[in-house]
C-alpha cells in the first residue's frame, strides 16, 4: 500500500496553523511563554507541536521567529 | 512556496512506507502514516485527509491504554539524494488527557543532548537537586541523553520498550521485523558515523577505520575457523 503524500499549499498551511491557534486562545508568543513555564495542559502541548509541524513546512521565518 | 522536486517526494513516500510497514507489523492495524512535502521539507507522521496531526492507538489485552505519536521533521541532505531528519518525536501519551508518559526526541541543531529521553515522572530527589541548582523543579524538563546523533533510539526500539514495559499487544512476527528494522537503521547510522570520522579528521581517519575493519574482519574469521 502506497503511502499518502499530501503538497498543501500555503494557503492551507496558514489557514491550519490559524485554526490551530484559535482553539488554543493564544497569541503565538503568549503560546511560548506558557510553553517555556510548563503551564500547558497535555492537549495544548501537543497542539503546539502540531503548530510547529506546520512552521517547519512553511520555512524558517515565517512565523518571524 | 514552489512545486516539490519529484525526487523528494518519492523519498518521502518510500520513507513514510518503511515507517507505515514497521508499525502495521508490529502494533497498531494500518498506521495513517503518510508524507507531507513543501519545497526541500517534508514530515512524515500519522495525519488525517486534511493533514492534521492524529496520535495511534496503542491496546493493551485488547483495551486502548495508550497513543503513540510518530513525527519525523526532515529535508533534503546536501547532496540532495536522501532525507536528512532535523527533529523526530515518539512519544507514548495517556490518551484521556493527553499527558504524555515518556518522549524520545531528537533535535539535530541542539547543543547538547541533540538525542534525549524526557520521562513525565516525579522524583523528589531530582527535585531537590534541581532546586539547588537554581533550576525548575519538575523531572519532566530533564533531557536524559541517549547515543547521541548517531546512535540515537529508533522506532523500533520505542516500540519494543511500549511492548516489553507496557505489555502493549503485539503481533505475529513482530520481533523479527523490529530486528530487521533495527539493523537497517544501525548500519545507516554507522556509514553516517564513517563520514563524521573522516570529516572531523581527515589525515587520520580514514587509515583508523580501515585498520578497524581488518581488525574485525580478522576477528570473525578468526572465531569462524575455530
Amino acid at each position: 500500500m502506497s503511502p499518502r503524500v499530501l503538497e498543501p499549499s500555503r494557503a492551507e498551511l496558514e489557514a491550519r496553523r490559524g485554526r490551530l491557534l484559535a482553539r488554543l486562545g493564544m497569541s503565538p508568543d503568549e503560546l511560548d511563554r506558557a510553553a517555556e513555564s510548563g503551564a500547558l495542559t497535555g492537549e495544548q502541548y501537543w497542539l503546539l507541536e502540531d503548530i510547529r509541524s506546520i512552521e517547519f513546512l512553511l520555512g524558517p521565518g515565517d512565523d518571524g521567529r | 512556496m514552489t512545486d516539490a522536486d519529484p525526487a523528494l517526494i518519492e523519498t518521502a513516500s518510500e520513507f513514510a512506507a518503511e515507517v507505515g510497514d514497521l508499525l502495521d507489523r508490529t502494533v497498531i492495524d494500518e498506521p495513517p502514516i503518510g508524507a507531507q512535502v513543501a519545497d526541500d521539507r517534508v514530515v512524515v507522521g500519522a495525519f488525517d485527509d486534511d493533514g492534521n496531526t492524529v496520535d495511534m492507538p496503542l491496546a493493551i489485552q485488547g483495551e486502548h491504554r495508550l497513543d503513540l505519536r510518530v513525527s519525523f521533521r526532515c529535508t533534503f541532505d546536501f547532496t540532495g539524494s536522501f532525507l536528512a531528519i532535523e527533529q523526530s518525536e515518539f512519544a507514548l501519551i495517556v490518551p484521556a488527557v493527553r499527558h504524555p508518559v515518556v518522549r524520545f526526541d531528537y533535535v539535530r541543531e541542539r547543543a547538547w543532548a541533540s538525542a534525549h529521553v524526557q520521562l513525565h515522572a516525579e522524583s523528589s530527589a531530582i527535585g531537590f537537586l534541581r532546586a539547588h541548582a537554581g533550576k525548575t523543579s519538575e523531572t519532566w524538563r530533564l533531557h536524559l541523553p541517549v547515543g547521541g546523533r548517531r546512535f540515537r533510539p529508533s522506532l523500533e526500539d520505542v516500540i519494543e520498550f511500549a511492548i516489553a514495559e507496557f505489555n502493549v499487544d503485539k503481533k505475529d512476527g513482530y520481533a523479527q521485523r523490529i530486528e530487521e528494522g533495527r539493523r537497517r537503521w544501525r548500519r545507516l547510522q554507522v556509514k553516517a558515523a564513517i563520514r563524521d570520522v573522516i570529516r572531523d579528521d581527515p589525515t587520520t581517519g580514514p587509515a583508523e577505520l580501515s585498520e578497524a575493519i581488518e581488525r574485525a574482519s580478522q576477528s570473525i574469521e578468526d572465531s569462524v575457523g575455530e
